[in-house]
């Protein structure tokens, strides 16, 4: 993942003196995780509506304007300030488009740290019932998503969080530990148990994991 | 690539990090870039994490392939085959290159051959059902069989495991157009973006290991340049700011607004015009050779259209669709993507070279608008929409469109297929004449035809409001005729003439257009057209409806006043009497109300005399045969068989003369296109007894219409599979006194009837 190289070492110093055009490039850089982020945690309904592109774009603007509220010194703390404007920027985006509907799922958006329970494990359920390779019509999908969602919601927030992170979002070790503001150590930790508790439960939903070739 | 000793991220440092996290990273990793890495590799590097390794790594696996596989499973591509193979026969698998609702894209090598290829693995739902794996098969071999610089070559089909079914193809490096549609889309540069293959380079050097689009097709990597092993993000923003960099939006937002503009302002666009009709150019002389082969497309959209860094087009696909056609239509929600493309008759199940056309049509329309036609997240609806409506003319999305693109699109995209461009040759050589300046043939619709095209796709909505059409008609009509009666003195005579002839004009072709629509069978349809719809009732003695017969009634009122009104001694104006008289004729015999038919028919033939008809050069000398001939089958049916045969008679001298005259006009074109469609009507509405010739290609001898009188002539016995216009015009060519020679009636219609209906039936649907 991005490691701070010294590239964008200078760019983050111009960052600090505040030149969007610095923004710009270190923004592009981050560009694909991002758009990563607000795919998966679109809103289901929103999905034909919004384009996470707009979003993208919103929530750059949005960074280029406050460029002085970051005030991290690496790249992983700059993805992660990004990370969380893009985040502010979705709930902005959720609440436009779903109105009332988004005042009551709004207790559930913690905004820094723990992003969205919730969302997360009916997202992570959506997506893996997809996987499923028995036949996919919609009701069996529907049903098997609605039993992982229960079933992940049986597993810790965090562990479900840091796995939607390292895999969906697809952040680094670091940044999830700086994300979740925990210890480097800890957050692998955390990552390593969290698969293997994924994998006590989807070992019980046959289909799930494909052995055919040995992996 | 090795297995690395050492855990290889950057957290190495990190002593207290968990090791078997740090090994899941690099799988991970790896899998994002579409290696195949393997578990045994890592156990045996690693053979005091190997439980775990174990353990766990296939659930990371599982995560990835969820995670890539496509960002909205709610859409809903097919469920794909869970593991990407290593190999295939003789083929390696590199990486997935993309996938969609008709399988996963992989790059892979061939390994004998030491070439890459793009292998297309089919969804293993799709393919459940054998007899989707014989059309597959078939389909393939068609394609296969193909050779043309803009078609992707199509090198084999293969089968492993009993389960996985591919498609191999040529390995090409570009991008398909959705995404150059999305890119454009994006930069909001659709008009200052110069070459096409600038964004293609764009594209392709920042490469995504992934593709999250539905459609993605064969994307390629740069994989020499980046390798797939490296670390991607630094890679990756080398290769950005190489390639000009202009994808990273950020940057265009806030530096390179102005650069349009610039740009804009110093191009107007033009060369982005230019460079979207040679694409076009280039799908439809690829879509002309398939047609001449027989192979219809069938899928058109830009995700199956790819285009090269050098700007060359390559379709691709070919046949993949009739494969799944039942698929395609049934399975509710699997083809989101490429419902939008469906033409209209493929909703009907109707298919032909006609539909394809549609399809470049669509894929033109979004590269200039950079917005689809159809859009709706709601398939039913879009489904209703690409039925009912029709995309926003291009200009009104972007008004710096030319003109004359827009008005072939418009036409390519026409919902009845024979408004459109009845070839993709037409179309080709069209869009040559937009790059040449030179003027189209097409022309734009006009309102009266909109309004027409509207009640042909709403036939219900129509149908209740055809009275208040009608009523609407009749005040326009009878205004305008007292209009020009009582400005006659203040007009000049000129305009009052011309005026007089346009209404009479217009009410004509919305008449006609209702007389079609309700009085089988359809005499104006073009060729092909009438020969399919003909095909299917061929053997239905057509039967006016109740309401049918009471709307052609109301037509007659209408078509009695344009008949009666004798406000100008002009030719052009009398031919429209004329031709409303004998529309009267028509619509009384269809109602079977035989005596004012054959006065009708006899006041026709009349007028059409006093236009010059006697005379062989008369343009009308032929109308004159067709009503003659109408006027045969009426006095028939009336029993008076003299008569009718001194009729028929008739009809064929005039036929001999014009043959005569040899040059064929167009003029003689469209009667004999109209004497055949007598022929084709004749046979449906009445026939003579045994299954000879209607009397009307030999010279009717008396003892060739038994019948006696008072007798309708009984049905005819239904032709065993032979296309009936060619029928037709053989044995009139075949007539003792030879009047028109079959070769020449083939020139006459621009291609040989034989090549002509058999290319049609390899066309025709099931």
């Amino acid at each position: 993942m991005p490691d701070p190289t010294r590239e964008s070492t200078i760019l983050l110093g111009r960052l600090k003196g505040g030149d969007r055009e610095a923004l710009a490039q270190l923004f592009s850089t981050y560009r694909q995780r991002l758009w990563r982020t607000i795919q998966f945690r679109l809103d289901y309904r929103l999905r034909s509506r919004v384009d996470p592109d707009d979003v993208l774009q919103e929530a750059y603007i949005w960074a280029a304007d406050h460029v002085e509220r970051f005030t991290g010194d690496s790249a992983t703390s700059l993805y992660v300030w990004l990370r969380m404007v893009v985040l502010q920027t979705m709930i902005v985006v959720h609440r436009r488009h779903l109105g009332a509907e988004m005042r009551d799922a709004e207790r559930e958006v913690p905004i820094w740290g723990g992003s969205w329970p919730q969302a997360t494990s009916a997202a992570l359920a959506i997506q893996l019932s997809g996987h499923l390779t028995s036949p996919s019509q919609a009701a069996i999908r529907k049903e098997a998503a609605e039993q992982l969602r229960q079933i992940l919601n049986q597993m810790d927030e965090i562990d479900r969080e840091v796995l939607a992170m390292r895999h969906f979002e697809q952040l680094s070790n670091s940044e999830v530990a700086a994300t979740l503001n925990i210890q480097e150590k800890a957050a692998s930790i955390r990552y390593v148990r969290a698969v293997r508790r994924l994998k006590t439960i989807t070992a019980q939903l046959p289909g799930f994991v494909d052995d055919r070739k040995g992996v | 690539m090795g297995i690395p000793d050492e855990p290889p991220s950057t957290d190495q440092l990190q002593p207290q990090r968990d090791p078997i996290e740090a090994l899941a990273t690099d799988f991970a990793e790896r899998l994002r870039h579409g290696e195949n890495p393997s578990l045994d590799d890592y156990a045996a590097a690693h053979p005091g994490l190997a439980d775990d390794i174990r353990e766990l790594f296939p659930t990371i696996t599982m995560m990835e392939q969820v995670a890539n596989a496509k960002g909205d499973i709610v859409s809903g591509c097919l469920s794909l085959t869970a593991i990407p193979p290593d190999r295939l026969g003789d083929y390696r698998i590199i990486r997935e290159i993309g996938r969609g609702g008709m399988g996963i894209v992989y790059e892979a090598v061939q390994e004998s051959l030491a070439r890459r290829v793009a292998i297309k693995v089919l969804p293993q739902l799709a393919i459940l059902a054998p007899r989707h794996l014989q059309r597959f098969d078939r389909e393939a071999r068609t394609a296969a069989g193909l050779h043309h610089s803009n078609i992707v070559p199509v090198f084999g089909v293969g089968q492993q495991d009993d389960c996985l079914y591919y498609y191999v193809m040529q390995y090409i490096e570009g991008v398909g157009l959705d995404r150059v549609c999305a890119r454009l889309r994006r930069l909001d540069a659709g008009v200052y973006a110069e070459r096409l293959s600038a964004i293609v380079g764009d594209i392709l050097g920042n490469r995504r290991p992934v593709d999250n689009s539905c459609g993605a097709r064969v994307e390629a990597a740069v994989s020499a340049v980046a390798p797939p092993s490296a670390a991607p993000q630094p890679a990756e923003s080398e290769a950005q700011r190489s390639t000009g960099d202009t994808d990273t939006c950020a940057r265009v937002w806030d530096n390179d607004r102005a650069a349009i503009a610039r740009a804009k302002k110093q191009h107007g666009g033009r060369s982005y015009w230019r460079e979207v009709a040679r694409l076009g150019i280039q799908v439809a002389d690829a879509l002309e050779y398939a047609h001449s082969k027989g192979v219809l497309h069938r899928d058109i959209k830009p995700a199956n259209l790819i285009i090269d860094i050098q700007g060359v087009v390559w379709v691709t696909d070919f046949g993949l669709a009739k494969a799944f056609e039942e698929d395609q239509i049934s399975s509710a929600g699997d083809i989101l993507g490429t419902a939008a493309y469906i033409a209209p008759e493929r909703l009907k199940g109707k298919t032909d070279y006609r539909s394809d056309v549609y399809g470049l049509g669509l894929t033109l329309y979004e590269m200039l608008t950079l917005q689809p036609a159809y859009r709706d997240p709601n398939r039913g609806q879009l489904l209703k929409r690409i039925a009912t409506e029709e995309p926003p003319p291009p200009r009104r999305v972007r008004p710096e469109i030319p003109r004359d693109l827009e008005t072939i699109v418009l036409k390519a995209i026409a919902h009845e297929p024979h408004h459109r461009y009845s070839s993709a040759r037409d179309l080709a050589a069209e869009l040559r004449s937009f790059l040449e300046d030179r003027p189209l043939l097409a022309r734009r619709t006009t309102t009266a035809e909109h309004v027409w095209r509207w009640c042909r796709r709403n036939p219900l909505v129509a149908g209740l409001s055809l009275t208040c059409m009608i009523l609407l008609l009749a005040v326009t009509v009878v205004a305008s005729i007292g209009y020009i009666r009582t400005t006659r003195a203040l007009i000049g005579e000129r305009t009052q003439r011309q005026r007089a002839q346009e209404v009479t004009r217009t009410a004509m072709n919305v008449l006609d257009r209702i007389y079609e629509q309700f009085a089988p069978p359809d005499p104006y349809a073009s060729g092909s057209q009438t020969s399919q719809r003909r095909g299917s009732n061929a053997k239905v003695k057509p039967v006016l409806s109740e309401g049918a017969a009471a709307v052609l009634d109301d037509l007659l009122a209408f078509y009695d006043r344009l008949a009666q009104y004798r406000g100008s001694k002009e030719a052009a104006y009398l031919g429209h009497i004329a031709l409303a008289t004998r529309r009267v004729g028509d619509v009384r015999q269809q109602l079977n109300q035989l005596e004012q038919a054959k006065v009708a028919y006899q006041h026709a033939i009349r007028l059409y005399e006093r236009l010059g008809g006697s005379s062989p050069d008369s343009p009308h000398s032929l109308d004159i045969a067709t009503v003659s001939f109408e006027l045969g089958i009426v006095m028939h049916n009336l029993g008076r068989r003299d008569e009718a045969n001194e009729s028929w008679e008739r009809a064929i001298q005039i036929m001999k003369r014009a043959r005569n005259k040899g040059d064929p006009s167009v003029e003689l074109r469209s009667a004999i296109e109209r004497i055949r469609e007598c022929i084709s009507k004749r046979e449906d509405i009445s026939a003579p007894p045994r299954s000879g010739p209607p009397p009307c290609f030999g010279p009717p001898r008396r003892e060739d219409s038994p019948a006696g009188p008072s007798t309708p002539l009984p049905p005819r016995p239904p032709l065993s599979g032979r296309p009936r216009t060619s029928w037709g015009l053989s044995q009139f060519s075949s007539d003792e006194n030879g009047t028109v020679p079959l070769a020449k009636v083939e020139a006459i219609n621009g291609r040989p009837l034989s090549a002509a209906s058999s290319g049609r039936s390899q066309y025709s649907e099931k």
